[in-house]
């Protein structure tokens, strides 16, 4: 229904992109009024997302049961009403709402993490941005990527993380608010009428029917989605804190039936009761609603506790809202100074070493060929890129030395939780280029060219090849070794450095899915200068790549290792 | 010649694990092409018959072989007696017995042992995701049956990045000897020494700059 919903819009060519909002702090829509007692008839607020589940499988914990209320400013109302002491929001808006109860006196907590969105949120983009460097690109030129997104919807986190991988900041962007987030004034309406956007944070459908099917816009195409980005958009429950304070046990029923209700989630009966109440009665609802609880993480009790208060997890809670935090004061999207946001303490005990997953040595060379073979179908999305320079022959990589690419590395394993970052080893290709041009050179007989190599090699390796009486077989032979040890010693240094940033994380406490980190060996096959003219180009091809791609064909192995 | 930077990163193929990786796309490759053919019954002057030294040697050598190798054996006459894997105690027993067992008889069809070992090279050159060295090493005392025939083998191996390195016993010529690495070799130790230079190359990558004018 939803996807018809859309569809209808753009076939109707009624959408009107003209409309932006200014984006206004919540807190000024609020009357200042005495927020009341909670009423003992109180109700949980749900949203359009198949975390709904969950609240309808608990209903009868709920005096009132459950409502569904999609404006962020009803449910602020409604807690200050004293309807209920809950608001359900992603993390992003949630800020936004707690900064405005705090305005009117209310204090929130973050009570309980439900779901993240894995795939069901998405990143169009005019063709013209290739990938998420691009952005990066943009920028240095001079000219502010146009971006637009949902004032206050569920998308505003996801923007601030996205911005803080490419180490941009809002004032690097020019946003442009809608008040929808899909249909009319929204980012879909705006990025296909508006041709001033580059980028448009839209739901799965809406991408869908921007970019395929009868009614796709040529000019545009998916940039990344939640599935890559997967920890971005999370679903929780803030609680109102003096509420909360009387009402622990109450709180833990809730808490132990969410994540018992977690599996239910393949339940026809709850799926059909929670597709009725977000989309209405009939089988197209249901069918939405499957495809939307299939782009959803449910977490269970482990994740939700490695999101609420694990700190060896780069995507925690409180990194996360510190990071939004931060954002949204310099913006001036909140009006509190110094917020921050505690969480209901239930005493979890939380192992803090830091967990590092890593497929055994059979799964990393079958993930290898995986990878191998979908570049050369082209079906890696790379994402971005970024480059270490490395001095000559050196084989151990410090801490010391290499702490900023280390630590960015880790975190944005963490941000494209869903994507593989590639390292990729290259050497010097001089020698590799010199015996390459002696095969060409022997083969053409060209003799004075020939002299040239051999006293280069000579020159470089101290080795006197007689290349004029070598046979080609025996040239072609010494070109391949060359090549096969260049192919080795760069997969050997790729091998040092993901070594050397899994130390680091261990030592750090840091999380890291180390089994996404795949390394590669390119020899001198692709260097940044086939033939570097001076010190400088020549020390450009001793590299070390990272490359974040997404890859939308399954990887089998991935799932085979555990969560954490 | 320029002053060269210090060889921190000088690949040592053989005689040092220092670059050992448990990483099994980076594993080394060698197949031993073992002539058994009838000649290599003939004695030199005070020396035990070829086939003897041969087997001598080649025990000793794959008794030693750096961990990171993969090891595989081709009796000209015998076949693929020990296909290409690692080489632990179970399977070291194995190929000493394969070996010690072998009997000189037959022709020297190289050409056809060649163009075998070169498909098993590529297959699991593929398993390795085109990482690895591959290294085809033939011990031989004589000339081969279709050389022609052998010629083009060889190219088929060096087109697909595969190194032949050829041991003549008791021979200082042979037809391989333009078109591979050759070493001649006729007591047991040189012949040890010859199959431990066969996967020893020393390669010295990220020299200093220096400008290429070809």
């Amino acid at each position: 229904m939803l996807r018809l919903f859309i569809l209808s819009f753009l076939s109707l060519g009624i959408l009107n992109a003209s409309s932006y909002i200014t984006p206004t702090p919540f807190s000024k829509h609020i009357k200042q009024k005495k927020a009341k007692k909670v009423s003992s008839s109180y109700h949980m607020p749900v949203i359009t997302w198949a975390d709904v589940m969950l609240s309808i499988d608990n209903e009868k914990l709920f005096p009132n049961g459950i409502k569904l209320v999609d404006d962020p400013i009803k449910q602020i109302d409604d807690v200050i009403d004293g309807k209920t002491p809950f608001i359900r929001q992603t993390v992003g808006s949630g800020v936004m709402i707690v900064d405005a109860l705090k305005k009117a006196g209310v204090d929130m907590i973050l009570f309980h993490s439900l779901s993240d969105s894995l795939g069901a949120d998405v990143i169009v983009s005019k063709k013209k941005i290739k990938n998420l460097n691009y952005l990066k690109t943009m920028v240095k030129k001079g000219k502010k990527p146009v971006i637009a997104i949902q004032w206050g919807g569920p998308h505003m986190g996801w923007l601030i993380q996205l911005l803080d991988s490419l180490k941009l900041s809002i004032d690097d962007v020019t946003i442009k608010y809608t008040e929808n987030l899909f249909g009319e004034n929204s980012p879909e309406s705006a990025i296909a009428e508006d041709k001033s956007i580059d980028i448009a944070f839209v739901i799965s459908p809406s991408a869908a029917t921007l970019v395929s099917g009868e009614y796709a816009l040529d000019n545009l195409h998916l940039l990344t989605s939640t599935k890559v980005m997967s920890d971005a958009i999370k679903d929780v429950i803030y609680v109102r804190e003096d509420w909360a304070n009387k009402n622990r046990d109450r709180l833990k029923k809730i808490r132990d039936g969410y994540f018992a209700s977690r599996e239910n989630i393949k339940n026809d009966k709850l799926i059909k009761s929670s597709a009725k109440i977000l989309f209405g009665e009939g089988k197209q609802g249901v069918d939405d609603f499957i495809a939307m609880r299939d782009e959803t993480r449910f977490h269970n009790k482990k994740r939700s506790n490695n999101f609420l208060y694990n700190s060896s997890n780069l995507m925690n809670f409180d990194r996360k809202t510190s990071q939004i935090i931060s954002a949204y004061s310099k913006a001036g999207y909140i009006s509190s100074k110094n917020l921050s946001i505690d969480k209901y303490n239930w005493d979890v005990k939380i192992d803090k070493k830091a967990k590092i997953t890593e497929l055994d040595k059979k799964a990393k060379a079958s993930v290898i060929h995986k990878i191998q073979s979908l570049d050369l179908k082209g079906q890696g999305q790379d994402i971005f890129k970024k480059s270490i320079l490395f001095k000559p022959n050196q084989s151990t990589f410090s801490e010391t030395a290499y702490k900023g690419e280390f630590e960015e590395t880790i975190r944005l394993a963490a941000t494209y939780g869903g994507a593989v970052i590639k390292i990729i080893g290259n050497v010097d290709p001089q020698l590799q280029r010199a015996w390459n041009k002696a095969v060409e050179f022997k083969k053409s007989h060209k003799t004075a060219k020939l002299m040239k190599v051999e006293r280069y090699l000579k020159k470089v390796t101290g080795v006197n090849n007689n290349l004029q009486t070598m046979s080609i077989q025996r040239i072609k032979t010494e070109r391949n070794s060359v090549q096969n040890a260049a192919k080795q010693t760069s997969k050997e240094r790729a091998n040092a450095v993901k070594s050397a940033i899994i130390k680091y994380a261990q030592k750090r406490n840091y999380n890291l899915d180390a089994a996404r980190l795949i390394v590669l060996g390119e020899g001198g096959d692709n260097p940044v200068y086939k033939k570097p003219l001076n010190k400088k180009q020549f020390l450009k091809n001793i590299r070390v790549e990272f490359v974040i791609t997404n890859y939308n064909a399954e990887i089998s192995e991935f799932n085979e290792i555990q969560d954490f | 010649m320029i002053k060269k930077i210090a060889l921190i990163l000088t690949l040592l193929l053989f005689s040092s694990n220092s670059f050992a990786s448990d990483d099994l796309l980076l594993r080394k490759n060698i197949i031993i092409i073992f002539d058994d053919s009838g000649s290599m019954r003939v004695k030199a002057k005070n020396k035990k018959s070829r086939l003897s030294r041969a087997k001598e040697s080649t025990i000793k050598f794959v008794s030693h072989l750096p961990n990171n190798y993969n090891l595989g054996f081709y009796g000209l006459n015998h076949g693929y007696k020990f296909p290409l894997q690692a080489v632990d105690e179970k399977s070291l027993k194995q190929i000493t017995k394969i070996i010690s067992t072998m009997r000189a008889k037959g022709s020297t069809p190289i050409a056809k042992a060649i163009n075998k070992m070169v498909n098993k090279m590529q297959k699991q050159k593929s398993i390795q995701a085109g990482y690895g060295t591959y290294t085809i090493v033939i011990a031989t005392d004589g000339a081969a049956n279709k050389q022609n025939e052998m010629l083009k083998a060889v190219d088929k191996a060096i087109d697909e990045g595969i190194e032949i390195k050829t041991i003549g016993i008791d021979i200082g010529s042979h037809t391989l000897k333009s078109v591979t690495n050759f070493t001649e070799a006729s007591s047991v130790e040189q012949l040890v020494e010859a199959m431990k230079k066969a996967i020893n190359s020393e390669i010295s990558l990220d020299n200093e700059f220096l400008l290429q004018d070809f």
